[in-house]
């Protein structure tokens, strides 16, 4: 939509409107589905943080498909490093 | 704050914008209205003061415990930091505050309609702008600016036709009269309003708002500095009319938005901290927020008492208590514009009385959102299925607020004023709640506590004793239907500071003992 | 007390189910049935779910995890569990093993391992087997016998796909409603950077055919299903029955009372009962000790008549010797039908 490096008054004007117009509510829809992704990872996750997953047969499917978001998930529910031995992603 | 790389964070000042729009409503203009009555003086200190040491630590104290606690409202914070019933009773408080919000703008929208009838149609011109604007934006996604200007410029100008076309509703539909029409009307639309998706009112009209507030703000401001009018009104009033309760305490209830608000803790913890990026962002947000609502009330009291011609004038028109709230914000701030800008006196009363009417109408319309959530978590945790339904939920909120409406202003629905002293005292309590809240959170952070606590002993005590003056006031009267809200506020507030003051006491000795 | 049709009807559902508690007889008569169907022309499938399987033993012949001919007409297959799960890891690790250094190849292995001995994952892998083999049952056989384990197991597996299912729903839900915060996103999330660095995460219309989001979606959507179509092949009785097998005594009586309550409460109900290992009048002798049983058994038929007088009965009396081997299973389906 917005061009940012437009430097001209009318078209930074546009993009402040816009910004006034959208962010805060980019944000907070923005977090709400990384809410609602993380609560998905634990499901899947779940033994890693030490909650037993009775479903485990099931979740473990998903693991694989999930393993490129692991590294900032992890880091958000408050673990430093990778809970799961064979994938070193920091 | 959790640290990550999803988000582009969000301008501050962007934030701030939206957070100050968000609370900024008609009480800034209605309380400095009512309080000039004891001379300019108090009301003006009041708000210079309460807004620096009050307001401001109690706004971003709010939205900080909020946001670092992934964006809960005080009141489910509560229920973690003192207790679950004591987060049961804030959440009656809460409500009873939010009922009296919406029922008193309702009344007060209702009385501007009816004294300046020329605001009819530029006032509900808004919501079908607003409505256009969404669509545009978010359907057809149009770029921003040109809708801006348009719908900016089609408002004014639709306020230069409202004067000529002023509506005036019929004296009697079903034994109600134009007042209780007007209300009823505007709780329809509240609750349409809410339920509505966000992107197609909610967005664009709080947007248009802001514009409107930055626009409205600049003119008077501008038309102050370019006349410099006389403040006539006496510095301390030596006359106040009779029946008008003591300065102390009721000044401090009768202007909150603007000095110190409960509201915007609820807004601010329910809405605002789920869009900052990082708790520093609080700070600004919160404190800047207060600042901005305290230059509104400001230049309401500069309106309520400069904008009249004479003192004379002037004591006409504050004969008794109460009633002047948006009318001296619209005549005197008219006067200032038209004055200092050489607007027309009659259109620049039309835009005051339209730019209160459009503050206060979305309070409303959040005010009826925030109550519909609340009726919606009661339904959860008390399983009573039906009101987890939007609809009945909606409905009962608006329901009570029609009861309360009414029930104190009568059915003419236009003595419905006589809640704002309660109001203000609802709001101030919900401001001491707040502050001892937070103060226990950073009691138990192990940081110093002493901001938030002397704002909440005297806030409290003000309050505390105001309720019980209106408790004496009202049923002399004879309105025991506001006496028993304001019990039942009294009671709750009692309840709930008892239970925080332990919670303090307790998370003091703790922290204290891992001192040692 | 025969009343012959009631069985012989249900050969011409799709799927029967034979439970009962342990020792009753199950097994035989799960067998009978199956090698009577057989006889009448019927392609039989016998599988039996009890992890101590008994089919091989009441055939005298070989059977394991794969569909082993036993006669014309007829097929066993006896339910391994730990293969399945077994299988069911190795695809995950492998899946696994692509995204990661192969120098941490026997991490996976550990980690995944552990899984295997997870509470939960033999029942859900013999599930999976279950569901495999109702959901295809009409294509290659005529008729499907199961033969469970003793009846608190089956019990659960039958209730499992609902409760599965609306796991899966759960979990779909969680995942739409992701999608409709990205797809608010989209219209928000506007200002040049802010969508490259939110279309990683992806989810919205323009974005790979195979991107994770799709992946989650299929793999979950391909379970729900599998687990509702179980569940709807199993609770229409056009398609399927329930037998249960019990023993004139006591404990059997109290027993199959409280099956066929568990079982009405996922709404499946029994087509008919078999009461096996009677002392009925056709069987002569005399003697304090025989009419003491004979007495006794025919006490407890008629309670079980008065208790379970809805259902269906069929009284197989007690063989003068053990049931095994093709000629006595015949014997016994002669009295079923």
């Amino acid at each position: 939509m917005t061009d940012p490096s437009n430097a001209s008054v009318w078209g930074r004007l546009g993009t402040l409107l816009s910004e006034f117009y959208n962010a805060p509510y980019r944000g907070a829809v923005a977090r709400a589905r990384r809410d609602e992704d993380d609560l998905f990872m634990l499901f899947v996750f779940a033994e890693l943080l030490g909650i037993p997953n009775p479903a485990t047969y099931y979740t473990l499917e998903l693991q694989p498909v999930l393993l490129e978001r692991f590294h900032q998930w992890h880091t958000r529910m408050g673990l430093e490093h990778s809970p799961l031995d064979h994938f070193r992603c920091c | 704050m959790r640290d990550d790389i999803d988000y582009v964070p969000t301008n501050r000042f962007v934030l701030w914008g939206h957070h100050f729009t968000a609370v900024a409503g008609a009480a800034p203009i209605i309380g400095p209205g009512i309080a000039v009555i004891w001379g300019w003086l108090p009301a003006f200190l009041w708000v210079v003061l309460g807004t620096m040491f009050f307001a401001g630590v109690h706004d971003f104290g709010a939205i900080w415990a909020s946001v670092r606690n992934q964006a809960r409202s005080v009141g489910s914070l509560t229920g973690d930091v003192v207790s679950h019933r004591a987060r049961t009773l804030f959440m009656i408080v809460i409500f009873l505050l939010l009922l009296m919000v919406n029922a008193v703008f309702a009344v007060a929208i209702s009385n501007e309609l009816q004294v300046t009838p020329s605001a009819v149609i530029p006032a509900w011109s808004a919501v079908f702008v607003a409505i256009v604007i969404g669509l545009l934006l978010y359907k057809m996604h149009v770029a921003i600016t040109w809708p801006t200007i348009a719908g900016t410029v089609i408002l004014y100008a639709v306020i230069y036709l409202g004067e000529l076309v002023p509506i005036e509703l019929p004296a009697q539909i079903l034994g109600l009269g134009p007042g209780a029409q007007w209300i009823l009307i505007l709780f329809f639309y509240a609750a349409v309003a809410s339920m509505l998706p966000v992107w197609l009112l909610l967005q664009p009209r709080d947007y248009i708002n802001g514009i409107q507030l930055f626009i409205g703000l600049g003119i008077l401001y501008g038309a102050v500095l370019i006349t410099s009018p006389t403040v006539v009104a006496p510095a301390i009033n030596p006359n106040v009319p009779a029946a008008t309760p003591p300065l102390m305490p009721l000044l401090f209830v009768t202007i909150a938005c603007g000095a110190i608000s409960g509201f915007h803790g609820l807004v601010g913890s329910g809405t605002t901290s789920k869009q900052l990026n990082t708790e520093t962002d609080a700070r600004f947000v919160g404190y800047l927020g207060s600042v901005g609502e305290g230059a509104l009330a400001l230049v309401a009291i500069i309106a309520a008492t400069a904008g009249f011609a004479t003192l004379a004038d002037w004591e006409a028109f504050y004969q008794t208590y109460g009633t002047q709230g948006t009318s001296a914000f619209v005549q005197g701030g008219a006067r200032i514009a038209a004055d200092g800008l050489g607007l027309p006196l009659a259109f620049a009363q039309t835009l005051l009385a339209v730019m209160a009417i459009l503050f206060a109408g979305t309070t409303m319309d959040a005010g009826v959102r925030l109550q519909r959530y609340i009726v919606q978590e009661w339904g959860t945790i008390y399983n009573i299925k039906p009101l987890q339904n939007g609809y009945v939920a909606t409905g009962v909120a608006v329901g009570a607020c029609l009861v309360l409406a009414f029930g104190a202003g009568g059915s003419g629905g236009t003595g419905g004023m006589v809640i704002w002293p309660l109001f203000g005292t609802t709001n101030q309590l919900l401001a001491g709640l707040t502050l001892l809240v937070v103060s226990v959170i950073l009691v138990k952070l192990g940081r110093p506590s002493r901001y938030t606590m002397i704002p909440m002993v005297f806030v409290t005590t003000m309050a505390f004793v105001s309720a019980l003056i209106q408790l004496r006031d009202l049923y002399a009267a004879g309105n025991y239907f506001l006496v028993i809200v304001d019990l039942l506020i009294v009671v709750a507030s009692i309840f709930v500071m008892l239970e925080a003051t332990s919670a303090f006491i307790r998370e003091k000795r703790k922290s204290a003992a891992a001192a040692r | 007390m025969t009343i012959s049709g009631v069985v012989r009807d249900l050969l011409d559902r799709q799927i029967l189910f034979i439970g009962g508690k342990g020792g009753v007889g199950k097994t035989t008569i799960a067998a009978s049935l199956a090698i009577s169907a057989a006889d009448l022309g019927y392609t039989c499938l016998l599988v039996s779910t009890d992890p101590a399987h008994s089919l091989g033993d009441i055939f005298g012949i070989e059977i394991g995890d794969s569909e082993t001919t036993v006669s014309e007409n007829l097929t066993a297959l006896e339910i391994d569990p730990e293969r399945t799960a077994t299988a069911h890891i190795v695809t995950v690790k492998d899946n696994m093993k692509r995204l990661v250094h192969p120098r941490l190849y026997s991490e996976v292995d550990r980690q995944l391992e552990l899984a295997a001995h997870a509470p939960g994952t033999m029942e859900a892998a013999l599930l999976e087997r279950v569901a495999e083999l109702v959901c295809e049952s009409g294509s290659k056989y005529d008729l499907l016998i199961f033969d469970t384990a003793p009846s608190g197991h089956t019990v659960r597996l039958l209730s499992l796909p609902e409760i599965m299912s609306s796991w899966t729903d759960g979990l779909l839900k969680h995942r739409a409603q992701s999608g409709r915060f990205a797809a608010m996103l989209k219209t928000f999330g506007n200002a040049g950077q802010a969508s490259d660095e939110l279309s990683h995460l992806d989810s919205v219309a323009d974005h790979a055919p195979d991107s994770p989001e799709d992946r989650i979606q299929d793999l979950l959507s391909a379970r729900r299903r599998k687990f509702i179509i179980t569940r709807e092949r199993l609770l229409d009785a056009k398609t399927t029955s329930f037998l249960l097998v019990l023993n004139p005594d006591h404990l059997s009586i109290l027993e199959t009372e409280k099956v066929i309550t568990s079982l009405l409460s996922f709404d499946i109900k029994i087509a008919a009962l078999v009461i096996n290992r009677a002392l009925t009048s056709s069987i002569s002798g005399s003697g304090e000790f025989i009419n003491s049983r004979r007495t006794q058994d025919s006490e407890y038929l008629d309670r079980i008549k008065s208790v379970f007088g809805s259902f269906p009965r069929v009284v197989v009396p007690l063989q003068p010797r053990d049931v095994y081997g093709f000629d006595s299973l015949r014997d016994i389906g002669k009295k079923l039908l």
